[in-house]
């Protein structure tokens, strides 16, 4: 399996994509590296001359690094818990011979369909200080104020895990189903317990699977616009609306995109990083 | 075995109705008889789902988006899974590398890769090009496709194939005959979240949207800035509606058991 | 997959344009929602009628279509554009606008000089002003002025607009007059605004948001666009008007000709529609927006509700030149101290 010689397939199998990316995505990117490097003058637009102002500030600012950090929490957070709730759920989802398996895998896929805008929407009406679940909450006396679940990581929190809990358990049903039952039954008749059958056997061989929906809802989380804008609002910012704010409200693209690259290049590390890991932990188990 | 089964479907009825809430939400305003959207729903009209029908901008503005999320996702499916099976399958230096690599069109601002799509594409003479918009959509949702189609790879037994090549099966009719189909979760997942991606998407589409296709998203994102009213509500529940019906005849005649 | 084969491609097929703009088209960008569908019938029908050609829209913000405007630079896919007058000013200086020939604008000389560039590069369509939004339901005795809105009977009952809205802006500006600055030096409005912080419920940045919270209750007054106010309480939201007696804010949104535009003199003619009588009080009726022609009469009820001769004097239109060039600063210290 050890070849190292060029593989001409690979490199053919491989062309369409590299196309694809070079032209639609690495060379309008690449033009935005310049841009990246110019002064803005407020009310007179994109100046001459090249700086490096934008990246330090980025790197430096404190409100900045809050951001940041912030952002990188949520995602983090947000992979975690979809994990946790996802997976049972696939596996339920995968193992189960009801006849009702594939609407129920539908009603999974239901939510993904609804337009993003609105069903943010449908969070603030659920989420705001006299929406419903605080009108339920103060109703069945479990509270006597309306507790604040919009505008800070709480609601963000509960908003990005619903919209991302489907494709975590799409990623993690498409891999479980590949592990055939009869290796668990197999493990089992040979003495495993319950518990020792999924830790040993079914949690490995789904590993890629929670890596895949890991790295994409990681990503997804930290590239989200549209959820954090309205369910975050002003008053708790995370990179993308900090770069839509540059790009769109201040048409200050310079330091928009500096603060788009830097991003990028953090959590394309972070993932090469996690990837790495997990190539480890998957070699030695 | 029976507490057990409860606990399990006590579990996903959980799940499924904290998924669900949002849309009954949704579902519920789109009957209120106020022009602004609201929650709980005030009185019970089908007055917005009318407008909609009766739209040709919003007729227009779904055909668009359904062709071009069509368009873009089978060109996501061919390009993705290809690399997806080299990378697997095949030498390539660098693998892992690759493989992050490729994720960074849904890392980087979807906003950003519009705006600088659209300057090379006025450079080019092909701003608001339908042709334009799907090369981006593609770019936006290949990574998805090769995420997908890599773990249901990987998972899979490399000795399949060369099993039926050793039975006398060329590598390409081996690959479409053994591997391909073993891999339709993963391409169904990859399809499913490609498709929902262009067709939902705003932030790359609302720079290279031409005169002639606005996208439904980006019309109704556009809408939020003068006043949403129900028929937001309605289109959503109505899309909703429609998709739950194809999945249904789907269902009926491809038969789901064949990709779940 | 074969099935999705073929309607991928039929779809490309069907929906790529067959045939590129003529003369006959011509391509707009503006605000989306219930403001196009206004246009359209007050400007975009009676254009179609006289001239025959077609308008096509393409939606986006004001800083949404100058974005467009400078990554399409010297070949631009609209012909005209609506920005409001802070960002028609800097994409003006960009030296990405084209100068309007006044010979083809019948109506220009009936417009408000104030509301034209002198060099003819935007033309302003309407007035609108920033102002106090009430629910006369709730608040008996609605605030009169800016300073009411620090009264504490209003504290916990306010929403205020983010830095981000026009709104925002000039509540700031309008603070910062109240407490002996001006638009040039907003520190007494951002120390004023700092004061009031605590109290607001939240800070918009969609104007849209303030329907939901005075419905359902949030909020009982906000600082809000005065064409809104008017659509609101039409479509049966409790909410009234009132023009602060220190002066509300001025807003000129405007439309220009990007350079290169292809079909120029299509525009120009689309402009004389827009600034006609009859399109100016269509709009006013429709849109609540106040006429910059000077020739538009309006019925009393109306003319109270929106910027319309004398009332246009009692707004303060903040020099656009500053506000475009102070805003990144002011978003920087309101990001920082007020936001959070």
């Amino acid at each position: 399996m050890a070849e190292r010689r060029q593989d001409p397939t690979a490199l053919l199998l491989l062309l369409p994509l590299s196309l694809l990316l070079l032209a639609a995505f690495v060379l309008p990117v690449a033009g935005l590296v310049p841009t990246s490097l110019r002064p803005y003058i407020a009310g007179r637009g994109i100046g001459e001359g090249w700086t490096l102002q934008h990246y330090v500030l980025a790197l430096t600012d404190a409100f900045y690094l809050e951001v940041l950090a912030r952002t990188i929490g949520l995602g983090l957070t947000v992979t975690m818990l979809t994990l946790l709730i996802g997976y049972p759920l696939a596996y339920i989802l995968a193992r189960s011979t009801s006849p009702f398996r594939h609407w129920l895998t539908l009603l999974v896929i239901f939510p993904m369909l609804l337009n993003l805008v609105v069903r943010t929407f449908g969070w603030i009406a659920l989420l705001a200080r006299r929406g419903l679940v605080n009108q339920w909450l103060i109703g069945l006396g479990i509270t006597d104020e309306p507790i604040r679940l919009m505008f800070n990581f709480t609601g963000l929190l509960i908003g990005l895990t619903h919209i991302f809990l489907p494709v975590m358990v799409l990623v993690l049903l498409a891999v479980i189903q590949n592990i055939p039952v009869d290796v668990e039954d197999a493990a089992a008749t040979l003495g495993a317990s319950r518990v020792n059958v999924f830790a040993n056997v079914v949690l490995p061989m789904s590993a890629p699977g929670i890596l895949a929906g890991s790295i994409l809802v990681f990503v997804l989380t930290v590239s989200a616009l549209v959820t954090p804008r309205l369910l975050g609002g002003p008053t708790y910012k995370v990179v993308s609306t900090l770069v839509y704010e540059q790009f769109l409200q201040l048409l200050n693209w310079p330091a928009g995109s500096a603060l788009a690259l830097l991003m990028t290049a953090i959590v394309l590390l972070l993932l090469w990083l996690g990837a790495r890991l997990a190539r480890r932990w998957e070699a030695g188990a | 075995m029976k507490a057990r089964g409860l606990l399990s479907g006590a579990y996903v009825a959980l799940v499924l109705g904290f998924l669900m809430l949002p849309v009954a939400v949704v579902v519920l305003a789109s009957f209120s008889t106020t022009s602004f959207l609201t929650i709980p729903p005030q009185g019970v009209t089908l007055r917005w789902y009318g407008r909609v029908l009766e739209s040709p901008e919003y007729l227009h503005a779904i055909r668009v988006s359904l062709s071009l999320a069509a368009a873009a996702t089978v060109g996501a499916l061919a390009i993705g899974t290809a690399a997806s099976y080299a990378l697997v399958r095949r030498v390539v230096p660098g693998r892992t590398l690759v493989a992050s690599l490729v994720m960074s069109p849904l890392v980087f601002p979807g906003l950003v890769i519009g705006v600088a799509l659209l300057q090379l594409y006025a450079a080019l003479g092909m701003a608001g090009s339908f042709v334009g918009l799907w090369l981006a959509h593609m770019v936006i949702t290949v990574p998805y496709v090769i995420r997908t189609t890599l773990a249901s790879l990987a998972g899979l037994d490399a000795e399949l194939e060369d099993a039926a090549c050793t039975l006398g099966a060329t590598r390409l009719s081996a690959f479409m005959l053994v591997t391909l189909p073993l891999l339709r979760p993963g391409l169904a997942a990859g399809g499913l979240f490609a498709f929902i991606t262009s067709f939902d998407n705003v932030p790359v589409s609302i720079f290279l949207t031409g005169v002639a296709s606005t996208t439904l998203p980006v019309k109704i994102f556009t809408a939020i800035e003068f006043g949403v009213d129900p028929s937001v509500a309605a289109i959503s529940s109505l899309l909703i509606l429609a998709t739950g019906l194809t999945l249904l005849l789907a269902e009926r005649w491809i038969g789901f058991s064949r990709f779940t | 997959m074969r099935i999705r084969g073929c309607l991928g491609v039929a779809a490309l097929l069907g929906v790529a344009p067959l045939a590129a703009p003529g003369a006959q088209e011509l391509n707009v960008a503006i605000f989306g929602g219930s403001f196009v569908d206004n246009v359209r019938t007050c400007v975009v029908e009676p254009f179609q009628r006289a001239s025959g050609a077609r308008v096509n829209f393409v939606l986006g913000n004001s800083v949404q279509n100058a974005a467009r405007l400078r990554a399409t630079r010297g070949r631009p896919d609209v012909d005209l554009a609506y920005m409001d007058s802070q960002v028609a000013v800097q994409v003006k200086a960009e030296g990405l606008l084209d100068q309007v020939d006044a010979a083809k604008l019948t109506n220009l000389p009936d417009i408000y000089p104030s509301a034209v560039d002198p060099d003819r590069r935007w033309i302003g369509y309407m007035y609108a002003a920033t102002a106090i939004a009430y629910n006369p339901r709730e608040l008996r005795t609605p605030p009169q002025a800016w300073a009411d809105l620090w009264a504490p009977g209003l504290r916990g009952k306010l929403a205020l607009g983010d830095i981000s809205a026009t709104s925002g802006q000039h509540f700031l500006i309008a603070a910062a007059r109240l407490n002996g600055g001006s638009v040039e030096n907003v520190e007494p409005g951002f120390r004023a605004i700092r004061e009031l912080r605590p109290h607001v419920v939240t800070l918009y940045t969609q104007a849209d948001q303030v329907v939901q919270l005075i419905e359902r209750g949030d909020i009982a007054a906000a600082v809000w666009f005065s064409d809104r106010v008017g659509a609101a309480a039409r479509n049966g939201v409790p909410v009234a008007l009132v023009f602060p007696r220190e002066g509300a804010i001025g807003i000129l949104p405007t439309f220009s000709i990007p350079q290169g535009a292809r079909s120029k003199d299509l525009a120009e003619q689309y402009m004389d529609r827009a600034l006609s009588v009859d399109s100016q009080r269509c709009l006013a009726e429709r849109q609540y927006a106040g006429p910059t022609n000077r020739k538009v009469e309006l019925p009393e009820a109306l003319a109270a509700l929106v910027p319309y001769r004398e009332s246009i004097d009692r707004l303060y239109f903040p020099p656009a030149e500053i506000v475009a060039q102070s805003l990144p600063a002011w978003t920087d210290r309101w990001n920082r101290e007020i936001a959070r």
